[in-house]
């Protein structure tokens, strides 16, 4: 008994050793971009063309300045996170609620749907593009909010359908038996305890759909040009010309972009960890 | 009963909406204008001045949308004509890629209704500049800002450290990519994977000489098409271009450039806006001509490529019709193209501007433009004479050619039959 | 799950919602796309019917099959990487207490950093002249290398696209595991199982359709990827770095060929149904305890 007690300390021991140097390795790879970005985004593009490995002088702002003046700031981020947000919450919301259909019920033409859904899958961005902008321009809708928000719910919804489908689809059946003998109709068991147990997977959910929505230039570049509208990530754009790419400003460019993204993914994160307390407590 | 997720999803739908449905402030006139002087562009401070003041000269609005030109813009422009939505006014360009603007017929021709109300707008421009902006039907749509030119733009200061003589001629060319390879600089600064235009351009040119140049694919493969990529091949067999120029677009090559890496450099005046710290130690030449090739000397690379259209509507509208053409007048006004070509160091496209006043201009600059005004042929250049795929076909066809995999003829037929397919829409 | 008789009205209204969007923005433009398929379309005007003709050139086309293979390569190397690093990360970041949540932020960021800042780290640390690669290999002693070349090119590009996509399977395998009541790992412990028993006959299992999922969205995710390519290699040198996505942009945007850019979109959303259809195929199981998946 005691040897097998001290196999498994010991075996624990090395084992959480050697997973940690794995997970520091990677996590050294995924950090060093950023160091590198930030570290560039104090240099001007002289310096780094010279030495675009080495270390800034000085915490020099002049690109961040510079990043300023080109866009407005403030309020490119403001129309970011209202569209991208307005997208996100969109995604959750009706992604939810076909997920919910989609993981757990039967019925005739289901097939149908989930078809349509691998299929969206699939559809490139180049493709649909230009449809949709031919679109917003006989709905009117060019360069206003809804311009963007609504082909991005679009593709984002594909995503969350599937992620949020097989999650639900793996929650007991007992758990909404039980309810409805508890006189629940569905409406109240999709919103009192489906979406509360799918909390991590809606989280997931939520980032990635902002977080795409957030960083998609492409489309912002056709559907919200205009300057009262468009999204900050457009800044990464307006770095480079027929002159070349300013490679100084766009580093501070893409720290300027990621800052805010950052500060979601935390507060999100938060959320993920609660929702894990829950579902540990969760009897089966 | 609605679930507080549904409500606070209602909520937001709403108050989006409502955002969305905020009105501006109303001028006078209102003006929708798209440049290509977008933000990092040089002449980009120029462009807005001179918005600036004519805001203040008249109870205009003027809602630029500039942008620098990427592809995603392109589409953006093409489809607002397409769709009817196009802005008032609008640079664009003026060769073949104008075919969708000019199809939309949302565009307004200059020849037939506005030189015939404005006669005297028609006497500013150069004759040259306003021949180039015609387009296939015989009209002109686009007014012309500034023009471009070509050259070999070469660090006079490394020829002169390692004693080698400037290349005014083939022999001093080849000489030059010789010694310089002794030397470990690299003497062509070309990016042949991704962008071998220039070089292509004045390939072409010297080899085939202007007239076969011009004439394009249409009625066959000119021998002067298959000599020039075949000189480019030479070059590249001769160790001319960098290592890994399979690999390069133009920012490298020009970047090396800068840095002193590279002695000659095939680009355009826009490139000199960028090496501006190194005006003093450079100068421009025109590419030198083999003595197999039918090109001349002084025979050039520019042009006039872009232009100002007037949307149909906006022409037809009342207030506006008036103020666009105030505008366009404005921006082409001797002023502010002094301010602009000073920015940019393209060749103006009215009359009256004499290069050598213009005091924001380096030497080099200078003989850019004079390269241009004294070329004994002005040529545009190779993409503007075929349609962009079949141009795209010999751009990628390159890298085969200079490795030995495929041949210069068969690249060139190839293109050939894409730019006869292209033609066959046009009946 | 037993169903009622008010369930369908709740189906049809859940639904609408979620297909509505689905079906105007992804649908329409996708019969738009394919009805431009049937046309030689020069910069988007002047339409020119060809009916089948641009099916045709796709078949003899070299530029297409190259992209086509590279493509299938890359599809291997992201299902291995993305989904199988990614795979590992969650498992074993769920064995530890301490620095989970570092590790779970840190993971993302390369999500969350642009393809474009990106593209242009790569293209530097492959850079002839002033590489991080080259400059380790001269500082070691050695000549420079040319890391992009026609052999190269292809896995100089899987290598940081894969890189980058670990940490997005990563968050969503490690939301799957979160499902797993801890009970089961309690009592698996109680009797000494090792981790790596833990992990082939507790988690795997467990998180097997979500392991689908993934791997269909990579699939499907490699039939698109484009902006790091094209920074870096622009499909080049010679094509040996092209794929799917990379050939629709070039014949779409430089060529500006659309109706034969929308017959290559065509052929993409076939392509990838294939694959899907296969993968389901090929990875179904005695799983999901009956309660049905998306997908075929």
């Amino acid at each position: 008994m005691m040897d097998k007690f001290k196999k498994i300390f010991v075996k624990s021991n090395i084992g959480r050793f050697f997973i940690y140097v794995f997970l520091i390795f990677w996590a050294l790879t995924t950090i060093a971009p950023l160091v590198w970005v930030l570290n560039n985004s104090f240099k001007d593009t002289d310096q780094i063309m010279d030495s675009p490995f080495g270390f800034a002088e000085s915490l020099n702002w002049a690109n961040y300045q510079k990043a300023v003046e080109r866009v407005d700031i403030i309020r490119s981020y403001i129309n970011s996170f209202i569209m991208s947000g307005s997208a996100t919450i969109l995604v959750l919301l009706f992604g939810g609620m076909a997920a919910y259909i989609l993981g757990r019920f039967e019925f005739r033409f289901k097939k149908f749907f989930t078809t349509i859904v691998a299929l969206g899958l699939l559809i490139p961005a180049f493709s649909t593009i230009i449809p949709v902008y031919d679109l917003m321009i006989k709905l009117n809708l060019i360069n206003t909010y809804p311009a963007l928000i609504l082909p991005h719910v679009a593709s984002n919804l594909i995503f969350a359908i599937f992620v949020l489908s097989s999650y639900m689809s793996s929650l007991p059946d007992s758990i909404e038996e039980a309810a409805i003998v508890d006189g629940a109709n569905r409406f109240q068991i999709f919103t009192k305890i489906i979406i509360p147990m799918s909390r991590p997977a809606l989280a997931t959910v939520a980032i990635f759909s902002f977080l795409w929505s957030y960083n998609d230039l492409f489309s912002a570049l056709i559907l919200v040009s205009d300057r009262s509208v468009r999204p900050i990530v457009v800044l990464l754009n307006e770095v480079s010309s027929r002159y070349g790419v300013d490679y100084g400003l766009q580093a501070a460019a893409v720290v300027l972009t990621i800052v805010p993204i950052f500060l979601v993914y935390l507060l999100l994160q938060d959320y993920i960890v609660k929702g894990l307390a829950r579902q540990g407590s969760v009897k089966e | 009963m609605i679930s507080s997720f549904k409500k606070t999803g209602l909520i937001l739908i709403v108050s989006v909406l409502f955002l969305t449905l905020t009105a501006p402030v109303s001028y006078a006139v209102d003006l929708d204008v798209f440049t290509m002087f977008g933000g990092a562009d040089p002449a980009s401070d120029a462009y807005q001045n001179a918005i600036s003041e004519f805001e203040s000269m008249y109870d205009v609005n003027i809602n630029d949308d500039s942008s620098t030109m990427d592809d995603a813009v392109k589409v953006r422009i093409e489809n607002a004509f397409q769709a009817n939505n196009e802005p008032d006014l609008t640079m664009y360009f003026t060769d073949e890629q104008a075919s969708p603007i000019i199809n939309s017929n949302n565009v307004v021709s200059y020849t037939e209704e506005i030189f015939s109300e404005y006669p005297a707008l028609k006497d500013r421009y150069l004759e040259d500049s306003l021949e180039q902006q015609r387009w296939n039907d015989g009209n002109i749509y686009g007014i012309p800002v500034t023009g471009f030119y070509e050259g070999l733009l070469i660090n006079e200061d490394l020829f002169e450290k390692h004693d080698i003589p400037l290349p005014t001629n083939w022999e001093n060319f080849m000489t030059a990519i010789e010694r310089f390879n002794e030397e470990d600089i690299v003497p062509l600064g070309v990016g042949l994977g991704r962008i071998p235009h220039y070089m292509l351009e004045h390939a072409i040119l010297v080899m085939g000489g202007a007239e076969q140049h011009n004439a394009g694919l249409k009625d066959g493969v000119p021998q002067g098409w298959i000599d020039g990529l075949n000189l480019i091949k030479k070059l590249y067999e001769m160790d001319a271009f960098p290592v890994d120029t399979l690999n390069m677009g133009w920012e490298q090559p020009r970047e090396m450039f800068r840095r002193k890496e590279v002695a000659m450099l095939p680009e355009g005046n826009w490139a000199l806006g960028a090496l501006s710290e190194n005006h003093d130690t450079m100068s421009i030449l025109p590419m030198p001509v083999p003595p197999e090739g039918r090109g001349e000397y002084s025979s050039i690379i520019a042009g006039f490529t872009s232009g100002f259209y007037i949307s149909e509507e906006a022409y037809q509208d009342e207030e506006k019709g008036e103020m666009v053409i105030e505008l366009v007048k404005h921006l082409t006004s001797k002023d502010v193209m002094s301010d602009i070509v000073e920015a940019n160091a393209g060749l103006p496209s009215v009359k009256g501007i004499n290069v050598d006043d213009l005091e924001g201009l380096s030497e080099v600059e200078r003989e850019g433009v004079n390269l241009a005004n004294k070329a004994a042929n002005i040529v545009l250049p190779t993409d503007a004479k075929i349609s962009r795929p079949a141009f795209q076909e010999i751009v990628n066809g390159v890298p085969y050619i200079v490795e030995g995999e495929k041949t210069a003829k068969e690249v060139l037929e190839s293109a050939r039959e894409i730019e006869m397919e292209a033609r066959r829409g046009e009946e | 799950m037993r169903q009622f008789k008010g369930d369908k009205k709740v189906i049809i209204m859940f639904l609408i919602p979620a297909f509505a969007f689905i079906f105007i923005f992804l649908l329409y433009p996708l019969i738009r796309t394919f009805y431009n398929s049937l046309f030689y379309i020069l910069q988007n005007t002047n339409p020119r019917y060809v009916g089948l003709g641009n099916y045709q050139k796709l078949i003899t086309d070299a530029g297409m099959i190259t992209a086509v293979w590279n493509t299938l390569i890359f599809m291997v190397a992201a299902v291995v990487i993305e989904v199988g690093v990614g795979t590992l990360l969650a498992i074993l970041v769920n064995f530890i207490k301490r620095g989970a949540k570092f590790f779970r932020v840190v993971y993302v960021f390369p999500v969350v950093v642009s393809a474009a800042a990106l593209g242009l780290l790569f293209s530097l640390i492959y850079n002839y002249r002033l590489g991080l690669l080259n400059t380790i290999v001269s500082w070691l002693g050695y000549n420079p290398i040319r890391w992009i070349t026609r052999d190269s090119a292809l896995w100089a590009v899987i290598a940081p696209v894969t890189w980058r996509y670990v940490g997005f399977y990563f968050v969503i395998i490690l939301t799957a595991i979160t499902k797993i009541p801890k009970t089961l790992y309690e009592s698996a412990d109680i009797e000494g199982a090792s981790r790596l028993q833990k992990t082939r006959h507790i988690t795997l299992p467990l998180i097997f359709s979500d392991i689908r999922i993934s791997i269909i969205i990579a699939i499907t995710g490699v039939t698109k990827v484009f902006s790091m390519i094209w920074i870096i290699t622009q499909g080049g040198p010679m094509n040996s770095s092209q794929v799917l996505g990379t050939y629709l942009y070039s014949v779409t945007f430089q060529r500006r060929l659309f109706g034969y850019g929308s017959t290559i979109a065509v052929f993409i959303v076939l392509f990838g149904l294939l694959l899907v259809v296969l993968t389901n195929k090929l990875l179904k199981s005695d799983d999901n305890g009956g309660y049905g998946t998306p997908g075929m």
